[in-house]
C-alpha cells in the first residue's frame, strides 16, 4: 500500500461528490421540465422524436400504463438486437464488419441480447472476435443508452411516486426516456470520449491490422469505434467492453488519467441521482443521508479491497514471490493486473464498477485474492444499492429506506411514515417481495448450475477442484441477477475456436439460464417499483409532527445502513462462506 | 396497447440511427480531425512499414525452428525472447501480446496452476536475466509484474525495477554503457495520471525501437 | 426441462424442491398479511 494509493481513493471520494451535486441539480431541472442551459441544443431534437414517434409528453401515466411502455419498448429494443445479432454478415454492405464475422450462434445471442437489454453488458463473447463494428454500433451502444434511460426514468417515476401529492400519474415514460437520452446521457457520453480518444483511445472503421514486429514475428492489432461506445459504457453503468479485456485493454484505458476519469464515469450518475432526490423531494438533508450511506459502505469496500490485494496471494507467496512495495514495484498481487493501474487503480475501479450494476473491469476479478474477489462479491450482495446502477441504484436504495423507516417504526411503536406519507402493508408487502427478488434469482440460478451437471460443464477446469469454481459459479448468477456483468472470467458459455465464430457453439444450460435469470431480476423489479410508486402517489400527506422518525439524520443512516448489510448477510452467508471465505482463511492450494 | 407498439416500434428504430450511427458518426468524425495518430492506435512505422503501436505491448521474441521449421504449438508459433530486447510481461494471449484476440489469464489466487505459472515465469525470467544482474537472482527478487501475467495480455508497459533487472542485460549484449541503458528507460517512462493516478510504467515497444536507433541493429 | 432435472442428483433435487415450496409459502403468508 503506497501513500498516492490512498491519496488516489479519497481523492476519487471528493472528486465524484463535487461532480455529482451539480450534476444533481442540473438533472432536478431536466425531470421537473425546468429550463436547463442545453435547452437551445435539444429542444428542437426533442419536439422532433415526439412528433415522430407520436408520443404527447403532457400525457400522464398512471403505474401501469408507465410499465405497459416500458415493456413493449423492452421487447421492441430486445428483438431488433436479436436481429442485428443474428444477421452479421447481412450487413457487409456497409463497409462495417471488415473482419467478415459471422453470426454468434443463437443460445449465446439469446445471452447477449438478454444481457444488453438489461443494463447487465454480461458477456459470453470476446468483442474482437465475435461482434462487427456495426453490431457493437447500432446494436451494443444503442442498448447502452437505452437500458440507462428506462433504469433513470423508472427512479424518476418513483420519486415522482413518493412526492406526488394529486392523482396518479407518475410521468410520461417516453418523455422520461427521451429526454434522458438527449440531455443527461449523449452530451456527458459526447465529452468523455473525446477525453478518451485525446489520451490514446482509438475511434475508426479500419480492418484489423497484419504486421511483422521488430523482430520478425507475425503480429495482429484490432480496430473499431471503441471510444464512442467506452463511454457510454460507463456513463450508463453498462460494462460491456469492446474487446475482450475490457478496460484492461489499452484501446479502451490507456492511461492512469483515463483510469480516474472512467471511474468517476461510473459513479456520476448514480451519484448526481441521490443529489437529484433530495432536490426534488425539497429536502436536501434526505439526499445527504442517502449519499453518506452510500459514502460510508463504498469507502469501507475500498479499503478492504486494497489491502487485500496489496498484501498479495497465496500462489505468489508459495511460489516465492515478495509481494512488499519495493523502489520501482507496487508489489500485491499483479495477477491479471495491468502496470499503468497498479494495485490501487486496480482494487479501486473494480470496487467502483461492482458497488453499481457496471461490471467493466480493468483487472481480473478471478484472479483477486480470496478477501479482494470476496469484496465485489459482497458489493453484489449488497443488491446494488452502494450508488448502484443509473436508476436502479435509486429506486433499490429507496425500497430500503421504505423498509427501513418500517423496521425503525416497529421499534418505536409508531405508524411508518416517510415524507410525510403513511407506509402501509400494501406498500411493505410490495418492497419486501421487490427487495428479494433478486437474491433468489441469484441463489435459486446458482444451486441450479451447482447442482446440475450441465452447469458444472462452464467451471473452468483450473477451478473446478475447489472453492473456486463454486465461486466463478456463484458470482455468475449473483452478476446476472444484479445486471452487473462482470465475472470470475474463466466461466464458459461460448465456445469459440475461431475468430469470427464459424465453428463455434454456446452452451445452452448457461446461456439460458444466465438470460432467463438477468431478465427476471431486471423487470420484475422494476415493476415493483412502479407498483410502490403507483400506491404512493396522491397519498394525503400528513404534517411531521414531534414523534415522526426523521429519516435525515445520522441514526438514520446507520438504521439503513444497518438493515441493508443485514438483509445481504442474512441471504448471502452461507453461500460466500463456501467460495471466497474459505479461500480468504486458508492458504492452502486447490488442484 | 397499440399506440405503445406503434411508438416502441418507430422509437427504437429513431433512437438505433440516432444513438447507434448518427453519435459514433460524429465521435469519429471529430476525432479523425482533432487526433488523428490517437484515434488510429499510435501506430509507428520503421522504414515505410508498420511495426506496432505505442499502446500495444509486443512478443519481442525469436521464432523457434525444429529441423529447420517453424516450431508450433496448437497452431500457435513457438518463440524465445530475443536477448538484445527489452521483454514485456507474461501474457496469456496466444501467441503472447496478440491484440487481436486479448484474454484474462483468470487464474485463481489459492490454485496449484497458478503456483506452477507463476513458478515457470519467474524461473524464464531468472534464467534470461540472472547472470548478468549482479549477485544473481532468486524468487524473492524478482519484481511481481514480471511474474504475474498482465491483465489484457497486451500491457505495454513494465514496472521501473524491471526494466533496470533487464537493463543489465541489454547493457551487455548490445555493447553499450549500463548508465547509457538507464538513462533511455527513464526516457520512455510514463508517469502517473495527475501526478498520482495509477503506476509509472516503462513502455517497453518504444524503448526498444529507440535501442535499435541507437545501436544500428535490426533483428 | 426433464434434461436439467435428469443432470441433478436425487438429494439436490429434494434440496431445490423443498426451497421453492417453504418460499412458495412465505410468498402467500407475507401476503395474506393479518389475516395469520
Amino acid at each position: 500500500m503506497t501513500f498516492l494509493g490512498w491519496l488516489t481513493i479519497v481523492l476519487f471520494c471528493v472528486v465524484l461528490t463535487l461532480l455529482a451535486i451539480p450534476l444533481g441539480r442540473y438533472m432536478a431541472a431536466v425531470y421537473t421540465g425546468q429550463p436547463t442551459f442545453l435547452d437551445p441544443v435539444f429542444r428542437t431534437p426533442e419536439r422532433l422524436f415526439y412528433r415522430i414517434m407520436r408520443v404527447d409528453p403532457e400525457r400522464g401515466q398512471d403505474w401501469k400504463q408507465y410499465a405497459k411502455s416500458l415493456i413493449i419498448f423492452s421487447l421492441a429494443g430486445w428483438l431488433l438486437l436479436y436481429f442485428i445479432l443474428r444477421t452479421q454478415t447481412l450487413w457487409n454492405w456497409t463497409g462495417l464488419n471488415p473482419e467478415g464475422f459471422h453470426s454468434a450462434p443463437w443460445n449465446v445471442t439469446f445471452n447477449t441480447t438478454s444481457s444488453f437489454l438489461t443494463n447487465t453488458n454480461w458477456q459470453y463473447y470476446g468483442g474482437e472476435t465475435t461482434m462487427s463494428y456495426f453490431s457493437q454500433m447500432a446494436g451494443l451502444t444503442v442498448q447502452n443508452f437505452l437500458s440507462a434511460g428506462v433504469g433513470i426514468a423508472v427512479a424518476v417515476a418513483l420519486i415522482r411516486g413518493i412526492i406526488g401529492r394529486s392523482g396518479k400519474s407518475i410521468g410520461n415514460f417516453w418523455q422520461d426516456l427521451i429526454r434522458t437520452v438527449l440531455y443527461v446521457l449523449m452530451p456527458i457520453s459526447f465529452v468523455v470520449a473525446l477525453i478518451l480518444v485525446f489520451q490514446g483511445s482509438i475511434q475508426n472503421f479500419s480492418h484489423y491490422l497484419n504486421f511483422n514486429g521488430p523482430t520478425g514475428l507475425a503480429n495482429s492489432i484490432a480496430m473499431g469505434p471503441v471510444a464512442s461506445q467506452e463511454a457510454i459504457k460507463e456513463l450508463g453503468t453498462n460494462g460491456g467492453g469492446f474487446f475482450n479485456t475490457n478496460s484492461a485493454h489499452p484501446f479502451e484505458n490507456p492511461t492512469g488519467f483515463t483510469n480516474f476519469v472512467e471511474m468517476l464515469t461510473v459513479l456520476v450518475i448514480p451519484a448526481g441521482l441521490v443529489f437529484m432526490y433530495g432536490r426534488m423531494t425539497g429536502s436536501r438533508r434526505q439526499g445527504y443521508a442517502i449519499f453518506a450511506t452510500m459514502l460510508v459502505m463504498f469507502f469501507g469496500a475500498v479499503c478492504v479491497a486494497y489491502i487485500a490485494e496489496a498484501h498479495g496471494s497465496p500462489a505468489q507467496h508459495a511460489a516465492g514471490l515478495h509481494t512488499q512495495v519495493v523502489a520501482g514495484s507496487t508489489g500485491g498481487n499483479m495477477e491479471g493486473k495491468e502496470q499503468r493501474f497498479g494495485i490501487a487503480g486496480s482494487a479501486l475501479f473494480d470496487v467502483v464498477t461492482t458497488v453499481t450494476s457496471c461490471g467493466a473491469v480493468n483487472s481480473a476479478i478471478e484472479s483477486f485474492t480470496g478477501i479482494g474477489g470476496a469484496v465485489p462479491m459482497a458489493n453484489l450482495s449488497a443488491s446494488e444499492v452502494i450508488f448502484g446502477g443509473v436508476g436502479t441504484g435509486l429506486y433499490s436504495i429507496l425500497l430500503y429506506v421504505l423498509l427501513a423507516v418500517f423496521i425503525g417504526g416497529l421499534m418505536v411503536g409508531r405508524t411508518p411514515e416517510y415524507l410525510g406519507k403513511k407506509i402501509e402493508a400494501r406498500e411493505i408487502k410490495l418492497v419486501a417481495i421487490g427487495l428479494l427478488i433478486t437474491p433468489l434469482a441469484a441463489l435459486f440460478s446458482t444451486a441450479l448450475a451447482t447442482a446440475s451437471s450441465a452447469g458444472r460443464a462452464s467451471i473452468s477446469a483450473a477451478a473446478a477442484g475447489g472453492p473456486q469454481g463454486f465461486s466463478e459459479t456463484f458470482y455468475a448468477y449473483l452478476s446476472q441477477a444484479n445486471n452487473n456483468g462482470s465475472a470470475f472470467a474463466a466461466y464458459g458459455g461460448f465456445v469459440q475456436p475461431n475468430a469470427g465464430n464459424l465453428g463455434s457453439h454456446g452452451i445452452t444450460f448457461t446461456d439460458l439460464l444466465g438470460g432467463f435469470t438477468m431478465l427476471f431480476a431486471r423487470y420484475a423489479p422494476i415493476l415493483f417499483a412502479l407498483a410502490v410508486a403507483g400506491s404512493l402517489a396522491g397519498k394525503r400527506v400528513s404534517p411531521a409532527g414531534l414523534g415522526t422518525m426523521r429519516t435525515d439524520n445520522p441514526t438514520f443512516v446507520v438504521l439503513l445502513i444497518g438493515v441493508i448489510v443485514l438483509v445481504g448477510a442474512l441471504t448471502f452467508f452461507p453461500a460466500l462462506l463456501l467460495g471466497p471465505i474459505v479461500q480468504g482463511l486458508t492458504g492452502h492450494l486447490y488442484q | 396497447m397499440k399506440r405503445d407498439i406503434i411508438t416502441s416500434a418507430i422509437g427504437i428504430l429513431v433512437l438505433t440511427l440516432f444513438c447507434g450511427i448518427l453519435y459514433p458518426l460524429v465521435i469519429t468524425g471529430v476525432s479523425q480531425v482533432a487526433f488523428p495518430g490517437n484515434a488510429d492506435g499510435q501506430l509507428v512505422h520503421v522504414n515505410g512499414k508498420l511495426v506496432g503501436s505505442q499502446e500495444i505491448g509486443q512478443n519481442f521474441g525469436l521464432q523457434v525452428y525444429k529441423n529447420g521449421k517453424p516450431e508450433m504449438d496448437n497452431g500457435v508459433p513457438v518463440t524465445n525472447p530475443d536477448p538484445r530486447y527489452f521483454q514485456t510481461r507474461p501474457s496469456a494471449t496466444a501467441p503472447p501480446d496478440n491484440a487481436a484476440a486479448t484474454t484474462f489469464s483468470n487464474l485463481g489466487p489459492n490454485s496449484v496452476a497458478t503456483e506452477q505459472e507463476i513458478s515457470s515465469n519467474i524461473q524464464a525470467y531468472i534464467s534470461l536475466n540472472g547472470k548478468y544482474y549482479p549477485g544473481g537472482l532468486t524468487a524473492a527478487k524478482v519484481p511481481v509484474d514480471a511474474a504475474n501475467t498482465s491483465a489484457s495480455g497486451i500491457d505495454p508497459d513494465i514496472s521501473v525495477r524491471n526494466a533496470d533487472i533487464q537493463a543489465h542485460r541489454i547493457a551487455t549484449v548490445r555493447h553499450l554503457p549500463l548508465s547509457t541503458v538507464m538513462r533511455l528507460v527513464s526516457k520512455y517512462t510514463g508517469g502517473r495520471g495527475l501526478g498520482f493516478s495509477g503506476e509509472p510504467g516503462v513502455n517497453v515497444f518504444e524503448l526498444n525501437l529507440a535501442l535499435d536507433r541507437m545501436t544500428g541493429v535490426h533483428a | 426441462m426433464s434434461l436439467v432435472v435428469a443432470s441433478i442428483g436425487p438429494a439436490d433435487v429434494f434440496g431445490l424442491v423443498a426451497s421453492v415450496i417453504v418460499c412458495i409459502y412465505l410468498l402467500y403468508a407475507l401476503l395474506r398479511g393479518e389475516k395469520f
